[in-house]
């Protein structure tokens, strides 16, 4: 009886123990990784620190990055500042977190975007149904494609 | 209470609708549409709750982003005087 | 009236968010919907010629966007869509400025009688005192076509010297010589559409994803529709370019001329050639001796697999892989640019990949071509057609033919004999003419040769003594520490005039806006230099480009670059047309060479092709063999050196660097070094790294990244501050005079 009742009490106090790292490592992560990381809460000003926007994105919103890399335009360089423009707002591109389809897109876009309009009338923004950092290239024409090198391993 | 100033680019034609948005809401207080798309506004609150009141403004319809002009908090520092270091602003912050 | 202090603060707030707006801070709106009209042109950069409106309010151009209507469809890469703001830089030049004291003078401003006289004098004594051969023209592959054709009559017409070259003999030249001693006649075959027939890309010596980044699209989109559709990319840098690649190969830097000549070997090994089409349609060839097939056969025992493995590095399989892929597929189209020009053996390089065309009767038909990439934007239509290159006359005439001079001569109205008869300098050697003091005055029209000539603390010492009259639009030019006498010219869509971009199309840049300042449009300035010199004015009689196009057009007609048919008012209604075209109903030609296709073959040609440019109608395929590069790596400079160009930055970056996004992108040159050799060298990412050449040493950041294979360094040239072409040499190619931009031996090592 006496063994019974130990085996029940260790296996309950290893139940929490096991528990209480569960929820305290996604306490860690939670308090580790907050949603909004400190140096995305604003842009660098220094001119050292300021360059190609993905360095930095790479690390703060990496997902974002990802997709983008992973898409048509990332593919063909059709880099951050392209759309976006610059954070301190000197650049030849007004910043815009959320690019404008008429301003930005139709500067490419302009013949699909008059002819989905003539299909489908006007529309409230493209993003809905083309995702703006995504649009990927993994489908089966490149599969294959992003090959190794003949001299890697 | 801190005060922060900033101007609220929109898209143009949701700029007016947007400075109404902004001006229902307590702690905002508009000054206009400048250019079309800039909606210059101050805002009035604890500093901690800044951030979450700028999330809540760039949540707004029509909102691209918001650029902070300017912050002071000499005020706070009468009204309570364990307030919480700055988090993440720093005094006078202009673009 | 009270107001608290509260109020006070909320009111300083709004106040400050008030001022900022009005400030400089906030960017120009670039708002389409804001543009009054929009002006249709071509961007000003690269090759691709992608068509671009512009938008015009107010008398100001506030906004770009790809024309729908012409080859790109609508769409720009990042650098054409962000040219507004070029236009507007601080950094524009807009007053002529001459050296009054000489060199060791600063630049000061004066009118532009003062800088035409000035200029115009010198030129004369040198004329006077040492004859035609001692002034030169150098100019440029991103002039207006119009500006070259004029600048090319009045030296070579009106002031009887063929000194007149320019920076396709850097960049092109190779590909020139490989297209017309192997065709008969310059310029590709094929276009873009062919891009979108192909079902196997052949891309060599090219960056396309960052060189040409539209035409990059247009063959992702197309590997896109099909799994079919292989990419096969050759380079020993692994650029963005091969993220669409089925098969990447990497070689020996300078060792794909055995490559080439091994995937010949595996074809006719493998039965893949076509009997059929080299037996009508070509001749084989070596030097200028004929040889038979069987001799071909023979000579390409030296390029088994296996032998070329031992040469280039690359896997036996891997050249038998792409061999099969290349003429086993439907249609293949091969691109390449400087990787395979700008080399000691350029012009062979040229030819190996056209006989891979030739040999497998991969030609002349949709998706079937040898395309090559021109990397400025009016290199074709503007120096190589017009001739404006110190051995070329107009329309693929050639200055030592007694014949051609005789025809130029009659269509120009010049009495015979007028034309020099022995060819110019080329760029090499009138930088060493300059350097000899045999050429005393040179006219430089833009380009920028104090930061893209190879070699340049030889090569720029000429520029310290000979007198220098420049056109230029930016102030952050190196050539301009050497000029005696600056002329401002009209930047792009400021002036009227036509690119020819890779694909033969020739498009017109209608005047969007007024030029800034006091520029000019350089036709003005050359014509108005030239009469003051002494050109007889019934010479150059023009009122304006369209004058002149006028009669270039007409002219075209007496050779097999006829673009007669392409008039001023079809460039102002259609989105550029392309050569051969005769008459104003021709619609253009895709195919050249080809019956039924190009108007230069006879409707009744009894062949399906004709390569009308050579005397017996047939191509040519050489023997080439494999040579190494000028300066290999060695036990002493034990890596090789290459540089290029990067999305970002148009050659010396005096126009993207007035852009703050494209400068930040890149805001300076640095080095990639491979992780292998990295590790090796004990460099990490961000250190100091110096490459020390036999020319001069430099020091860069390291960029520690597996783009390159292991023993290649590359370091981008854009960069004002690090002239990285102090590093290289300046040895040509014998038959272009094309120097090796490509290949230099090394030291790395850690700062």
């Amino acid at each position: 009886m006496a063994t019974v009742k130990k085996t029940l009490f260790i296996g309950m106090i290893l139940i929490i123990l096991i528990a209480a790292a569960v929820v305290g490592f996604f306490v860690y992560l939670d308090k580790a990784f907050p949603k909004v990381r400190c140096e995305a809460a604003k842009h660098p000003t220094t001119p050292e620190a300021i360059s190609d926007c993905v360095a930095c994105h790479a690390k703060v919103t990496p997902m974002l990055v990802q997709d983008w890399k992973d898409s048509k335009h990332g593919a063909l360089l059709v880099k951050c500042v392209v759309c976006h423009g610059e954070p301190d707002g000197k650049g030849s591109i007004p910043f815009a977190a959320k690019p404008g389809a008429k301003e930005i897109c139709a500067r490419c876009h302009e013949p699909a975007m008059n002819r989905m309009v003539e299909k489908l009338g006007e529309l409230k923004d493209c993003e809905t149904c083309h995702p703006r950092h995504q649009n990927s290239l993994h489908r089966s024409a490149f599969e294959a494609t992003t090959a190794a090198s003949n001299t890697e391993p | 209470m801190a005060i922060l100033g900033f101007l609220t680019h929109t898209l143009a034609d949701h700029a007016h609708a947007a400075e109404k948005t902004l001006a229902a809401m307590p702690e905002l207080t508009t000054y206009g549409v400048h250019k079309g798309c800039y909606v210059v506004t101050v805002a009035e609150a604890p500093a901690e709750q800044l951030e979450a009141l700028v999330d809540r403004v760039k949540a707004v319809e029509g909102v691209l982003v918001v650029y902070v002009t300017s912050f002071t908090r000499e005020d706070e520092e009468l009204d309570a005087p364990t307030a919480p270091s700055s988090a993440f602003l720093s005094p006078s912050k202009r673009i | 009236m009270t107001f608290s202090r509260r109020e006070f603060l909320k009111g300083t707030a709004a106040g400050i968010a008030l001022s900022v707006l009005a400030g400089p801070a906030m960017a120009a709106q670039q708002n389409n919907s804001e543009a009054e009209k929009w002006v249709k042109g071509v961007c000003r950069y690269c090759g691709t010629g992608c068509g671009i409106l512009v938008g015009v309010k107010g008398g100001k151009a506030v906004a770009v966007k790809g024309d729908p209507n012409n080859h790109n469809q609508g769409l720009l890469c990042l650098k054409g869509a962000m040219l507004i703001p070029v236009i507007y830089a601080t950094d524009r030049l807009l007053k002529p400025m001459i050296r009054k004291g000489g060199k060791a003078d600063k630049l000061t401003e004066v009118s532009w009688d003062e800088a035409l006289d000035f200029a115009a004098a010198r030129f004369k004594k040198v004329l006077a005192e040492n004859g035609p051969g001692a002034i030169a023209y150098y100019g440029s592959g991103q002039a207006l076509t119009e500006e070259s054709y004029v600048a090319n009559k009045i030296w070579k017409g009106g002031l009887k010297s063929n000194n007149v070259d320019g920076n396709p003999r850097l960049c092109m030249a190779s590909a020139v010589a490989g297209y017309t001693t192997t065709f008969g006649k310059d310029e590709p075959l094929g276009t873009y559409g062919d891009i979108d027939a192909a079902s196997c890309f052949f891309i060599i010596g090219s960056n396309t994803s960052e060189a040409h980044p539209v035409l990059f699209q247009r063959i992702a989109k197309r590997k896109e529709s099909s799994s079919k559709v292989k990419v096969i990319v050759v380079d020993p840098r692994r650029t963005n370019t091969s993220r669409i690649a089925d098969v990447h190969v990497t070689f020996k830097p300078g060792t794909d001329l055995a490559l080439l000549n091994g995937m010949a070997h595996v074809i006719i090994k493998e039965e893949l050639d076509n009997a059929r089409f080299y037996g009508k349609y070509c001749n084989f060839m070596k030097g200028n001796d004929a040889v038979t097939f069987d001799e071909y056969k023979k000579f390409l025992e030296d390029y088994t697999p296996e032998k070329v493995e031992a040469i280039t590095g690359v896997p036996a399989a891997t050249t038998v892989k792409i061999a099969k892929m290349f003429a086993e597929s439907p249609g293949t189209i091969s691109l390449w640019c400087m990787g395979i020009n700008q080399r000691f053996k350029g012009v062979w390089a040229n030819n190996l990949l056209h006989n891979l065309h030739l040999l497998t009767g991969q030609i002349g038909r949709p998706g079937a071509t040898p395309l090559s990439l021109t990397g400025q934007p009016n290199a074709c239509g503007g120096v190589r057609d017009v001739g404006a290159l110190a051995h070329l006359l107009p329309g693929g005439r050639v200055v030592e033919n007694d014949a051609h001079r005789k025809e130029m001569e009659e269509l120009w109205q010049l009495p015979p004999g007028t034309i020099a008869p022995k060819m110019g300098r080329h760029t090499i050697a009138l930088y060493e003419g300059m350097i000899s003091r045999d050429v005393k005055a040179v006219f430089i029209h833009c380009t920028n040769p104090a930061h893209t000539l190879p070699n340049l603390n030889k090569l720029t010492k000429g520029l310290e003594t000979a007198f220098v009259a420049i056109t230029e639009c930016f102030k952050t030019a190196e050539t301009l520490k050497y000029a005696d006498v600056v002329f401002p010219d009209a930047f792009w869509c400021e002036k009227e005039g036509v690119y020819g971009c890779t694909e033969r199309r020739y498009s017109l840049i209608e005047q969007a806006i007024k030029p800034s300042g006091e520029a000019r449009p350089a036709v003005d300035i050359l014509m108005e230099f030239g009469k003051r010199v002494g050109v007889d004015p019934k010479l150059i009689p023009y009122k304006n480009s369209a004058d002149i196009w006028d009669e270039w057009r007409q002219i075209s007609a007496k050779s097999v670059y006829n673009f007669s048919g392409i008039t001023r008012a079809r460039l102002k209604k259609e989105s550029g047309i392309k050569w051969p075209c005769p008459t104003e109903q021709h619609p253009g030609t895709n195919l050249r060479y080809v019956r039924d296709e190009d108007p230069m073959v006879p409707k009744d040609h009894p062949d399906k092709m004709f390569f009308y440019g050579k005397p017996d109608g047939k191509a040519v395929i050489f023997l080439r063999p494999y040579e190494p590069p000028f300066e290999p790596a060695d036990a002493e400079y034990p890596f090789v050196l290459t540089t290029g160009r990067v999305i970002d930055h148009w050659h010396t970056a005096t126009m993207t660097g007035t852009v703050p996004e494209l400068k930040k992108a890149y805001p300076g040159a640095y080095v990639e070094v491979n992780p292998e050799d990295a590790k090796k060298l004990h460099i990490a990412n961000g250190d100091m790294v110096v490459l020390e050449t036999r020319r001069d040493k430099m020091t860069f950041p390291a960029r520690v990244t597996d783009t390159c294979m292991p023993g290649l360094v590359f370091t981008p040239f854009f960069d004002q501050k690090l002239l990285v072409n102090k590093l290289f040499h300046d040895a040509a190619d014998p038959i272009s005079k094309e120097p090796e931009y490509k290949i230099c031996a090394t030291k790395v090592y850690k700062a």
